[in-house]
C-alpha cells in the first residue's frame, strides 16, 4: 500500500527507504499497518481529514504536527479510543477495527501522553495489573523484565507516587511493552523527563523496532524525532502536508540540508499556508 | 469481561484502601454521625409545634352522637390525621393491623362509649414522638367534647389511680363542687358568647391549664396521695407546651383519661430500642453510603484525568467492564460498610441485628445497588472533581433530609411526606425500619415495594451511566 497525501505518493521505493537524517540502522519490512483516507470529527470540526500512511515492520514513524493538528485524534482512531468516521485500516494485511473489536488491541502497546499509572501501587503491581488485563501468558516473567527494562529494579516494590517524572514514564512504556505488542504507539512519552532518562526511554524504543517492532512516535521535540524516527509524516489541520523521510520532507519543502524544524515550520508554518510551498 | 472486571475491582479496591483519608472518611464519619444522631434522637421528648402530624386509625363500635362528635374533635386537631377503619372490622383485625406495621395507632371507640365506657387505644410503644403527639391531640379532642366534665373525671382517675378509695371522692367532690360549678357556669357563658364555636381546641387547651391548675391547688393530702408518675399538671403542661423530656406518657393517659392502652409489639422486635434509634441509625446508614460511595465512584474521575482510563480503554478488553468493575466494587463497598454500621449500632444502641441479619442483608444489597447506580450516574456525567463534589453533596443533602433520612417524615409536612418518595433514601430507609421497627422479613409484601422500587432504581440509574459512559468515553 502506499499512503497518498499532499506530500505526494510514497510506495517502499529506494528513495523512501534512504534514511537521510534520521536513524538508519534498521531495515524496514513489510507494512504492518496501512491507514487510508482516515477521517473523525468533533461535531463540526473535522480533527482528521482522509490521513493515509503506513507503518513498517522494525521502523520508527513519527507522526508530526503542532498542537491541535490532530496526532492524538489519529492514535485514538489506531487504539480503538475512537470509531472513524470515514476510512481503513489494515493490520498486518487483515482489515483493522479496534474499537468495534476488542481482542484486536491485543496487538497494540499504547503509551498515552499523560502517566497513565495508579499512582497508589506499586511499579510491581502497576505491572501486574496491566499485564493481567491484556491476558500475559508468564506474566510473573514477564512483569519483572518490565521491571528491567524500566530500570526500577531496586524501586520496584515501592508506590509510584515517590517516583520522579523520568521513572513514570519509563514505567509507562514497560506497561505498553509487557504483551509484546507488533505496533507500539507512542503519544509524546517523554514529556517533563530529565536527560537520563530520555536517553533510556530513546534507546529503549530503538530496541523495539531493532526487535522488529513497528513503533509509531508523535513528540514536538524535532531532535528527538530527528535521532529516532526513519520515516515521517507531518499533519496539520487533521491533513498530511509531508511524509517520507527528513531529508525527503526537507526536499519537499524546498529547504534541501535544513534540519527537521525548519522542514516542520516550512510545511506547517504561516508562510505554508499563505501560499509559500508554491 | 468478568475477569478483567475481577482484576479491575481488585485494583480499586486495593488503591481505595491505600487512601487514608478516603478510608477514614468512609469509615469513621458515618461512625460519628450514627452516634451523634442516634443519641440526639434517643432524647427527643415531643417538640410539637403543630405542624407535625401523627396518623390514628379509628373505630368507632358505638355510633352514638357523643362518639361522633368525638371523631369530629378529633379530626378538628391538627396534629392527626384520621383514617377510618373499614366498617365490621374486629379488634383482632385492628390489632393485628399494629402488629404487622399497618398502622401506628389504633383508637376503639367501643360501644358503650356514650354511656361511659372508656376508649380503647392499640399501639406501637417504640413511637414515642407519636404517641405525645397522639397524647396532646387526646386531650384536646376529649376536652372539646367532654369540657369541665372531663376535668373532674380526671381528677378522679389520678386520685384512684394513686390508691384514694372510692369511698373517698365524695370528700372531694364535696369541696370541690363549688368550683366546678363555677368552671361550668363559665363555660356555658364562654359558649354562649360563641367564643367556643372556632375555638374549641384551643378553649380545650385552656379547660387543661385551668384542671391542670385545679388539681395542684388541692389540699397537700390529696395532691400528694397523687403519686409521682401522674401529676396532672405536668401531664397538662406538656400537653400545653408540646413536650417535657421524661414523661411517660403512657402511664400517664392511663391514669388520667377515659382510656385503656394496650401496647401491640411486633415480634421480634427489641422492647427497648425506640423508633428514633431505629430510625436515626438507618438514615445515617444510607445518607452516608452515598457519601462514601460517591467518594469510590469519583474513582472514575481521577482515572480520567489521570490517563489510567485511557489506557483501560485500549486495552482488549470489553470497555464495559470499566464502569461494572466500578458497580461491583461500590457495591462491595456499600455491603461492607452497612453491615458495619449495623454491628456498630448494635453495640452501642442494642438494635437487634443478629435476629433479622437475612433481611438486612437483602435490603443492605438493594440500598447498596441503588445507591451505586446513582453515584455512578453522578460520576460519569460530571466533567470534572468539582462538579462531582457540588452535585453529588447537593443531591444527597437533598434527598436525605427531604427522603426522611435526618428526621422521622411524621415531623415533616405532609407535602414534603409525598415528596419524599421520589428520593433514594425513602425506600431504604423505609425498609430499615420494616426490619428494625415493624420485623418484617424481606419475603414480606410492603419489603418487597421497598426492594423492587430500589432494584428498578438500581438498574434505571446504572443503565442511565452506562449511556452516559458510552457516550462520553466511548467513541465519543
Amino acid at each position: 500500500m502506499s499512503a497518498a497525501g499532499p506530500g505526494g505518493a510514497h510506495g517502499a521505493s529506494a528513495a523512501e527507504q534512504a534514511l537521510g537524517s534520521a536513524g538508519a540502522t534498521r531495515a524496514a519490512t513489510g507494512a504492518l499497518l496501512e491507514v487510508r483516507d482516515l477521517a473523525y470529527s468533533y461535531g463540526e470540526r473535522k480533527a482528521v481529514d482522509g490521513l493515509s500512511f503506513e507503518v513498517r515492520r522494525g521502523e520508527i514513524f513519527g507522526l508530526l504536527g503542532p498542537n491541535g493538528a490532530g496526532k492524538t485524534t489519529a492514535i485514538g482512531c489506531l487504539c480503538g479510543l475512537l470509531r472513524p468516521a470515514a476510512g481503513q485500516l489494515r493490520f498486518d494485511g487483515q482489515p483493522f477495527e479496534p474499537s468495534r473489536h476488542p481482542s484486536q488491541r491485543a496487538r497494540l502497546g499504547v503509551v498515552p501522553q499523560e502517566l497513565a499509572l495508579y499512582d497508589g501501587l506499586t511499579a510491581r503491581e502497576n505491572l501486574r495489573f496491566f499485564g493481567g488485563l491484556y491476558g500475559v501468558a508468564d506474566l510473573g516473567v514477564e512483569v519483572e523484565r518490565g521491571i528491567e527494562l524500566a530500570g526500577l529494579v531496586a524501586r520496584a516494590d515501592d508506590r509510584v507516587k515517590t517516583f520522579s517524572g523520568g521513572m513514570k514514564r519509563r514505567l509507562n512504556l514497560a506497561a505498553a511493552l509487557l504483551a509484546d505488542p507488533a505496533l507500539l504507539l507512542l503519544d509524546e512519552p517523554m514529556v517533563g523527563v530529565d536527560p537520563q532518562s530520555r536517553h533510556h526511554i530513546l534507546e529503549s524504543i530503538e530496541r523495539q523496532a531493532d526487535d522488529g517492532r513497528a513503533v509509531l512516535y508523535t513528540s514536538h521535540a524535532m531532535d528527538e524525532v530527528q535521532r529516532l524516527c526513519d520515516r515521517l509524516a507531518i499533519v496539520d489541520h487533521g491533513r498530511l502536508v509531508g511524509t517520507g523521510s527528513a531529508s525527503q520532507l526537507a526536499s519537499q519543502a524546498g529547504l534541501a540540508g535544513a534540519d527537521l524544524e525548519q522542514t516542520f515550520l516550512a510545511l506547517t508554518g504561516h508562510s505554508l499556508r499563505d501560499g509559500a510551498s508554491a | 469481561m468478568m475477569r478483567a472486571a475481577w482484576l479491575m475491582l481488585c485494583k480499586d479496591l486495593r488503591l481505595f484502601v491505600r487512601d487514608r483519608v478516603a478510608l477514614l472518611l468512609a469509615v469513621a464519619l458515618p461512625l460519628v454521625l450514627v452516634t451523634v444522631f442516634g443519641a440526639v434522637m434517643a432524647n427527643i421528648g415531643g417538640g410539637s409545634s403543630g405542624m407535625p402530624a401523627v396518623e390514628l386509625t379509628v373505630f368507632d363500635a358505638d355510633g352514638s352522637a357523643a362518639s361522633a362528635e368525638l371523631l369530629a374533635a378529633l379530626a378538628a386537631v391538627d396534629g392527626l390525621e384520621l383514617e377510618h377503619a373499614p366498617a365490621g372490622s374486629t379488634r383482632e383485625a385492628l390489632r393485628d393491623a399494629v402488629h404487622d406495621g399497618d398502622a401506628t395507632f389504633v383508637l376503639i371507640i367501643p360501644a358503650g362509649y356514650a354511656e361511659g365506657k372508656d376508649l380503647e387505644l392499640l399501639r406501637d410503644p417504640g413511637d414515642t414522638l407519636g404517641q405525645q403527639l397522639l397524647s396532646i391531640g387526646l386531650l384536646r379532642a376529649l376536652f372539646a367534647t367532654q369540657g369541665p366534665d372531663l376535668a373532674w373525671d380526671v381528677q378522679r382517675r389520678v386520685l384512684a389511680s394513686a390508691g384514694i378509695p372510692e369511698s373517698w371522692m365524695a370528700r372531694v367532690d364535696g369541696f370541690t363542687l363549688p368550683f366546678r360549678a363555677a368552671m361550668e357556669a363559665m363555660f356555658a357563658d364562654a359558649e354562649a358568647a360563641g367564643l367556643l364555636d372556632d375555638g374549641e381546641a384551643a378553649a380545650a387547651g385552656d379547660g387543661a391549664e385551668d384542671g391542670a391548675r385545679d388539681a395542684e391547688a388541692e389540699p397537700d393530702g390529696l395532691a400528694g396521695g397523687a403519686g409521682e408518675g401522674a401529676r396532672p399538671d405536668t401531664a397538662a403542661g406538656a400537653a400545653a407546651d408540646g413536650g417535657a423530656a421524661d414523661i411517660d406518657f403512657q402511664q400517664l393517659m392511663t391514669a388520667m383519661l377515659p382510656l385503656t392502652t394496650e401496647d401491640v409489639l411486633p415480634e421480634g422486635r427489641d422492647a427497648q430500642i425506640t423508633y428514633q434509634v431505629s430510625h436515626a441509625v438507618s438514615g445515617m446508614t444510607v445518607m452516608m453510603l452515598m457519601f462514601s460511595l460517591m467518594g469510590y465512584a469519583r474513582g472514575l474521575l481521577e482515572e480520567r484525568d489521570a490517563g489510567t482510563l485511557r489506557r483501560l480503554l485500549v486495552a482488549p478488553i470489553d470497555p464495559r467492564a470499566v464502569l461494572f468493575s466500578k458497580f461491583l466494587g461500590a457495591a462491595l463497598l456499600g455491603l461492607v460498610l452497612t453491615a458495619m454500621l449495623f454491628v456498630y449500632a448494635a453495640l452501642l444502641f442494642d438494635l437487634d441485628v443478629a435476629s433479622r441479619w437475612d433481611t438486612l442483608l437483602v435490603v443492605s444489597a438493594a440500598t447498596a445497588a441503588s445507591v451505586t447506580g446513582f453515584v455512578l450516574l453522578i460520576a460519569v456525567l460530571a466533567k470534572s472533581d468539582k462538579q462531582a463534589d457540588g452535585l453529588s453533596t447537593l443531591l444527597i443533602l437533598v434527598m436525605s433530609s427531604v427522603g426522611g433520612a435526618w428526621v422521622p417524615l411524621i415531623l415533616m409536612p405532609p407535602v414534603v411526606r409525598q415528596i419524599a418518595r421520589f428520593t433514594l433514601p425513602y425506600w431504604s430507609i423505609d425498609a430499615y425500619q420494616g426490619s428494625f421497627w415493624y420485623g418484617q422479613h424481606w419475603t414480606d409484601a410492603p419489603m418487597l415495594r421497598n426492594l423492587g422500587v430500589m432494584l428498578a432504581l438500581a438498574v434505571t440509574l446504572t443503565a442511565a451511566a452506562a449511556i452516559v459512559f458510552r457516550r462520553r468515553y466511548l467513541n465519543p
